[in-house]
């Protein structure tokens, strides 16, 4: 390679190292590492599942991913066997766990995209730029349409009912609950709901269950670990709480509700049930 | 500043003095909160089934005695401690009691248990039986167990527990791990009065266990030698000294998590106020022990408006600082 | 003087697989100070324990007026014989009577508080030994010499009839050495006390005790009195130096001097 050659590629890799759309390429890149759950599920999902070398350990759907090699774990990628795969492409979710994983491999000369989770708008962009970087804009564009009009669907299917009171419980003890500024909050929105704990600080906070008296939801969503027994255990003395007295305590599965990925609308849906059934 | 000698009367008086504060504190503690609620109108008759009366008497009497009874056994387990080992800046954490209880209630919450069953706090003293079983038997060596060896002990104890929950979080889902870290954050949460009378029962056990044996701590403040001369069993005290404070800081530890610092700083303080006869600091910390919790406690659920912060927090951003301005002056050679 | 009795027989003590005290024996009783000498590691502290029963002997025995000590209780123990640790200190700033209480401990039952006698009994010994005025300062705040007669008084209110003292004047100046040893005579002369005294200097041993008791490596040297045990012989052999022995004015009381330097 000519020494011009060279610092047009070096140039390109460093640009390509602060996450932003990377200058278009002959090819676009065809060995792929994904090390967020989310962010797998939209490659797959843009019909590039085949450029996939390798994924995080979490990385469990689609199917296809079980014969795929898992390179550490969300938080903390195992730097030589993402390096050891030879990928053009790494993509992956910011946490402060990986952040030295990530510039390890960006050093090595590995261009990384990076995309956030923690919104409906990240899950949104981050389509955008994953489809962007594997050079299949056009179906970038189809799956945000059909995610869109999924979740446009769920809408759809709740606006005739009123809407109901909900808490959407993330832990049961400490008790930390979706406030508002999250996917899950958004979520509730869609699915015909008022999150009670939308203005409750920052995105997961602890809160006392006094509150949750005070706030008298309807419903409660209950997406934490443990058992559903320990969640009701936890609110069956509130009497006063209209969820507990009616018995709408509903346990949603946790695995979509978390993950800011082309199946949402499932998890929106799920939500819609569990708010509104029949 | 104080008398020449303690005297019981003195006890008497100041325990009296610590009780009313206590029972003032719990009462503006109940009607504290971060949503508003009366205290007079839940205890009012026929109010059972009223919003007021499910927030009071449902969620917050039942925490802020947790508050308190966990706070009177840390504090005593403190005293306990600090007087055996001779160290005024001793915390009994650091004997590797609460590292065991720990462990376990980390292992049984990524097996799947759920944080609010009671199976976590059970299971999680079985923890700390087994720290302070190990504790007790490899500190003995010749048949007497030093302050110096218990120490070493437990210090190691803590390393292996911490690598142990370590363990447990790298195994575990990401979820799960951070379940596994805000247990042991600490949270006094709960509105089972059974758990709180039993644990408020077992505290009170303790101390007195370890009032028993407070004039001996006192003798052996001055030496094994001194106090064997004085007619002390100084391995029996030691022994019975360590089990009461170990299963207090056990049981503490259990059913909260890991508060730290005020097994520290409330003996301390009161040692600098009120001189370092156990006679009298036993009952004072379990009693300010209690107090300083429940305040700490009604800080942490009403600081951040709605939400709320671990009382862990609470406590080690009074604690630390504090701590490191003591360590300071002892350092520089000021009064222990 | 008749009264109490202390014997210990063929004592030896093990510690660390490294034998320290090795068929060891010695008698005091009432109205005598018995003088406990050697070089460093000798076993004299180990003896001392050995004789507050503090520590158990793995041969021999210590009887106390005919009783072995290890069959009384401990309390028993504790209101026969009193013990002056050597270099004693209180980790915790307890003032001064609250340590001189302590020595009530062994008379006291429930939680132990102190009654009018035993803060009676308590004042008049720090009277006696020049401490009164003192009485609610902090240990910590006391000289050396002061520490160690506040540890006496101790000693004293726990009404012992057999006073052991480990090294009581080691870090002493003059004056306080002096003193401390002079209320024991007194107690050894007009209260019938039988004491029993670690001593670092020779001298001192010689001139405050009856009777001097001299060891070395574990074992018993010599006993009896200063003439016969302090003699250049044994000394040299037991210390490991050569020293010049003389006498004090118109007595036997020997006086032990080290050599004049060599390039003199």
């Amino acid at each position: 390679m000519t020494a011009p050659g060279a610092a047009l590629v070096v140039l390109a890799l460093l640009a390509g190292c602060d996450g932003a759309a990377p200058p278009p390429r002959a090819a676009g890149a065809a060995r792929v590492v994904v090390l967020a759950p989310s962010a797998t599920e939209t490659v797959f999902a843009l019909g590039a599942g085949d450029r996939v070398v390798g994924v995080c350990a979490q990385c469990d759907y689609p199917a296809a991913t079980a014969k795929l090699p898992k390179l550490g774990g969300y938080l903390t990628p195992s730097v030589e066997a993402v390096v050891g795969v030879r990928p053009d492409l790494v993509i992956v979710v910011p946490s402060p766990g990986n952040r030295e994983a990530v510039r390890a491999i960006e050093r090595a000369g590995v261009r990384v995209l990076v995309v956030q989770d923690r919104t409906l708008d990240d899950l949104f962009t981050s389509i955008a730029a994953i489809a962007g970087a594997l050079e299949v804009s056009d179906a970038g564009g189809r799956l945000a349409a059909d995610v869109r009009s999924r979740l446009d669907a769920v809408r759809a299917r709740v606006a005739s009912q009123p809407r109901a009171r909900v808490l959407l419980v993330v832990g049961h003890s400490p008790l930390i609950v979706a406030g508002g500024g999250t996917l899950q909050g958004e979520l509730v929105e869609i699915a015909g709901g008022t999150n009670v704990a939308a203005d409750v600080g920052n995105a997961f906070p602890q809160v006392s269950l006094e509150l949750v008296v005070a706030r008298a939801p309807d419903v409660i969503l209950d997406a934490a670990m443990g058992t559903e027994e320990g969640g009701r255990a936890l609110f069956a003395q509130l009497t006063t709480v209209p969820a507990v007295a009616n018995g709408r305590i509903v346990s949603v599965g946790s695995d979509v509700l978390f993950r800011a990925g082309p199946r949402v609308p499932e998890a929106a849906a799920a939500l819609a049930a569990a708010i509104h059934p029949g | 500043m104080r008398a020449a000698y303690l005297t019981r009367r003195r006890v008497v008086v100041v325990t009296a003095a610590l009780l009313v504060l206590l029972l003032a504190s719990l009462l503006a503690a109940a009607g504290i909160g971060p949503v508003p609620a009366s205290l007079w109108r839940a205890l009012a008759p026929g109010a059972a089934g009223t919003t007021d009366y499910v927030i009071v008497v449902q969620t917050r009497i039942p925490r802020v005695l947790l508050a308190g009874v966990v706070g009177a056994a840390l504090a005593t387990a403190g005293a306990g401690f600090q007087g055996l080992l001779a160290n005024p800046l001793a915390d009994p954490h650091v004997l590797g009691i609460s590292g065991g209880a720990a462990v376990f209630g980390a292992a049984v919450l990524v097996l799947g248990v759920d944080p609010v069953s009671p199976i976590v706090p059970l299971v999680a003293f079985l923890g700390a039986l087994g720290a302070m079983t190990v504790v007790v038997l490899v500190a003995r060596t010749g048949g007497r167990t030093t302050p110096h060896a218990l120490l070493l002990v437990g210090v190691v104890m803590n390393a292996i527990a911490a690598a142990l929950i370590m363990l447990v979080n790298a195994v575990a889902s990401y979820r799960q791990a951070q379940g596994v870290l805000f247990w042991m954050m600490g949270a006094l949460t709960t509105q089972d009065y059974f758990l709180v009378a039993l644990v408020g029962a077992y505290a009170i056990v303790g101390a007195v266990v370890l009032l028993r044996h407070a004039a001996a701590l006192n003798l052996l403040a001055a030496g094994e030698e001194s106090a064997a001369s004085l007619g002390v069993d100084v391995e029996r005290v030691r022994r019975a000294v360590f089990v009461a404070a170990a299963l207090l800081v056990g049981a503490a530890v259990s059913v909260s998590g890991m508060i730290s610092f005020v097994g520290l700083i409330v003996p301390h303080v009161l040692r600098l106020a009120l001189g370092p006869d156990l006679r009298l600091l036993v009952p004072a910390s379990f009693l300010f022990g209690a107090t300083f919790l429940v305040w700490a406690d009604t800080v942490a659920r009403t600081v951040l408006g709605p939400a709320e912060l671990p009382v862990g927090v609470i406590t080690a951003l009074l604690g630390g600082p504090f701590f490191l301005f003591l360590l300071r002056r002892s350092l520089r050679g000021g009064p222990r | 003087m008749s009264g109490v009795r202390l014997v210990a027989e063929r004592l030896r003590f093990a510690y660390d697989g490294r034998l320290v005290v090795d068929d060891v024996g010695l008698e005091v009783g009432g109205g005598e100070l018995v003088g406990v000498i050697g070089p460093n590691g000798a076993g004299k502290s180990t003896l001392v324990r050995l004789l507050a029963g503090v520590a158990v002997p793995q041969q021999g025995h210590v009887l106390l007026d005919g009783a072995p000590l290890l069959a009384r209780s401990r309390r028993e123990v504790a209101r026969a014989i009193a013990l002056l640790p050597q270099d004693p200190r209180v980790e915790f700033p307890f003032t001064v009577l609250e340590v001189v209480l302590m020595g009530r401990a062994p008379y006291l039952g429930g939680l132990g508080f102190a009654a009018g006698d035993d803060v009676a009994m308590a004042r008049a010994a720090l009277v006696r030994l020049g401490l009164d005025g003192m009485e609610a300062r902090g240990l910590d705040t006391l000289s050396g010499g002061e520490r160690q007669r506040v540890f006496l008084a101790r000693a004293l209110v726990q009404d012992p009839q057999v006073l052991l003292l480990d090294e009581p004047t080691t870090h002493l100046d003059l004056r306080h050495q002096g003193a401390i040893l002079d209320v024991v005579r007194e107690r050894v002369r007009r209260g019938g006390l039988a004491a029993v005294a670690v001593l670092h200097d020779l001298n001192l041993a010689a001139v405050a005790c009856d009777r001097l008791v001299l060891l070395a490596g574990g074992r018993l040297v010599a006993a009896g009195r200063a003439a016969d045990v302090l003699t250049s012989e044994r000394i040299a052999g037991a210390f490991g130096t050569r020293v010049r022995v003389g006498r004090h004015d118109g007595s036997d009381l020997p006086t032990v001097l080290p050599p004049p330097p060599r390039d003199a």
